[in-house]
């Protein structure tokens, strides 16, 4: 096994780009190296980090896994797919870019409804009146369950969604969502309000470490090379670095 | 009995099973697979991470039944055969365990208990299931135990004989189930957590609910000229929960003494002996008139103490039960008196209103009880 860093970068899209130009900003020029289909890359001039292209997803299951050692992706993936993720990823930086909030949107018609209590109220009489729970649909399942069981919320089904969730509650297939927005825009195009309360997370990119991936003394090294190249133009603690550095088996 | 020897007494898990079958339980084996939806919309969402669930060739889920009432029930709602059935049931069900749960590790978990379905007399029924579950542990020489004793439908007649709105009653319903520790403070709705309503808006849907159509109304509360997302909810239904929220929010509705009248209720705690004691003067002290309900739980307790006494022991809890919203009557719980931590050791009661939840055309009266064998087997080995 070499003895490199791994690092997973968003293989595509504005994420991919920000990503680029973070690192660009620091000196290190990230290279695909046979054009957009390859799945390896390299930085420029610095032989001990192997770049792989992955989707955000992927990037957070690898982290998790400690396939990969350090990766950029959201916080959102990062807490969706990994089980008590403190447990295995640490967040090294937060890169200010890909803002968005996790959210519990419902119908603007739905007056009576301003947060998580209503919609418990009204999903009581909805289950009572037509013995089926409501259907709340979304990409999130296990970010959501566990913000309703901590508001004490449970009249509810929840419906995966593949493609586009703000467009549940219009063609039927659920009677609310939860869904990540930046802008609002989208929800509001699909008639669609935020609860008062029903933020479930602010989310946005960062640069991760996965506590699973073997780190030896030399992978250590590099890491603390990358951080200080890079330290300028994001904000990384130096005191949590070192203790981050130090913890690392 | 010498209590010294039971300690030297192994627990065989299968003489509960025998014993019930000795009783006249007819042995069943209901399905080991079942429709994941079926269960999620029966037993709510958080369940479903505890399921062990699998997808089949079509897409739909299917679980190993996370207990042995729910596929019973279903098989039963399918049997057109309406005549009195008593099963016994012992085998595995499955969950994952919670973090809390001690007595198991791994997902599947024995389970023996029995079920009277369909019969009529029902203080007798109450009475016939608990002696049984108090005669079996007995049988396997267990009885370290405390136990606890409720009645949720008490709770139900106080709601139904107070005056307020049938919404705020939900309300009320719906906090009780959840196990919110003090249902009052959470029950009157703070203004400024809403962001639609005041009192200009509310005045013009009254005077104007006839005129318009429920949708226009609507997007001009909402602000918009048009709105075609309703949610699966009908337009009329969201007007009129509006207007009822408005008026809680006027009127704080809970006065004093109802609130006081309610936590009072709740944290009756008393031993069993003094139950209906307890009771009456709680009923006196409100004006309530609980008569019936203090007779029928008077008439259980007398019929229970008949064969052994032991509801000196026992406990009275007015809160039991809440979290488990199938139950419509006499709730009990066997817990070990020594770990306090471990789960309850067994668990059963009425529930009325599970076949036609279920589906079911017609109403069945049932009662169950379940032996936790795992956590039974814990608590006897303490005993050591």
């Amino acid at each position: 096994m070499s003895d490199k860093i791994v690092i997973g970068i968003p293989n595509k899209g504005r994420l991919q780009e920000k990503t680029f130009d973070l690192f660009l900003k620091s000196g290190l020029e990230i290279v695909r190296n046979n054009g957009d289909r390859e799945y390896y890359g390299t930085i420029e001039g610095v032989n001990n980090i192997e770049v792989v292209f992955l989707s955000p997803r992927e990037i957070s299951i690898e982290l998790s896994t400690g396939t990969i050692d350090i990766g950029v992706t959201g916080l959102d993936l990062i807490y969706e797919n990994i089980y008590q993720a403190d447990k295995h990823i640490k967040c090294l930086a937060k890169l200010d870019y890909g803002f968005a909030d996790v959210v519990v949107a419902v119908p603007i018609s739905w007056i009576d409804v301003d947060n998580i209590n209503d919609l418990d109220d009204v999903a009581f009489k909805f289950r009572l009146a037509s013995k089926r729970r409501l259907r709340i649909a979304t990409k999130y399942p296990n970010i959501s369950r566990e913000f309703f069981a901590k508001k004490g919320f449970a009249d509810y089904l929840l419906v995966e969604s593949l493609g586009a969730t703000e467009g549940a509650p219009a063609y039927g297939s659920a009677e609310a969502i939860i869904d990540i927005t930046s802008t609002g825009s989208t929800l509001l195009a699909n008639e669609l309000k935020i609860l008062t309360d029903g933020t479930i997370l602010k989310s946005e990119s960062c640069l991760f470490a996965s506590l699973n991936a073997r780190w030896t003394v030399d992978k250590k090294k590099y890491l603390e090379e990358l951080f200080d190249k890079i330290s300028m133009e994001i904000n990384i603690d130096k005191i949590n670095q070192k203790d981050f550095l130090e913890n690392l088996l | 009995m010498i209590k010294n020897t039971e300690s030297l007494i192994h627990i065989n898990p299968d003489h509960i099973t025998q014993y019930f079958i000795d009783k006249g339980f007819e042995r069943v084996e209901p399905n080991m697979i079942i429709p994941a939806d079926t269960v999620v919309n029966h037993m709510g969402e958080d369940i479903r991470r505890r399921l062990l669930i699998a997808p089949s060739p079509d897409g739909r889920e299917h679980c190993l039944r996370p207990d042995f009432t729910l596929p019973l029930v279903l098989e039963s709602i399918k049997n057109t055969d309406r005549s009195l059935k008593r099963y016994v049931y012992d085998g595995f069900a499955f969950r994952f365990p919670t973090s809390k749960e001690i007595s198991r590790k791994s997902p599947e978990f024995r389970q023996i208990g029995i079920e009277d379905f369909g019969s009529r007399d029902l203080i007798e029924t109450d009475v016939s299931v608990l002696n049984h579950a108090l005669q079996v542990l007995g049988k396997v020489n267990f009885s370290d135990y405390d136990l606890l004793l409720g009645d949720v439908s008490i709770f139900y007649s106080i709601l139904d004989k107070i005056n307020i709105s049938l919404s705020y009653k939900d309300r009320i319903k719906r906090l009780f189930w959840r196990g919110a520790n003090d249902i009052i403070p959470n029950l009157n709705i703070d203004p400024h957590e809403v962001t639609s309503l005041n009192k200009n808006t509310l005045d013009k849907i009254k005077n104007n609910k006839n005129d318009y159509n429920a949708k226009d109304l609507i997007g001009n509360i909402a602000g918009f000229d048009k709105l075609h997302v309703f949610g699966g909810r009908d337009p009329e239904n969201i007007i009129n929960n509006y207007i009822e929220k408005k008026e809680i929010i006027d009127t704080q509705i809970i006065d004093k003494n109802t609130s006081s009248m309610l936590s009072n209720f709740l944290s009756i705690n008393c031993s069993a002996i003094l139950a209906s004691e307890t009771l009456t003067s709680f009923a006196k002290s409100y004006n309530l008139d609980l008569d019936q309900e203090i007779e029928s739980l008077d008439k259980r307790f007398k019929l229970l103490n008949e064969g052994k006494p032991f509801l000196d022991s026992a406990r009275f809890q007015t809160s039991l039960g809440r979290r488990v919203e199938y139950y419509t009557g006499l709730i009990f719980e066997i817990r070990s008196n020594k770990m306090k931590d471990l789960g309850p050791i067994a668990i059963g009661g009425r529930y009325d209103n599970f076949f036609t939840d279920l589906g079911s055309p017609v109403k069945v009266p049932a009662v169950g009880c379940s032996v936790y064998v795992d956590r039974l087997l814990m608590a006897g080995d303490k005993y050591v």
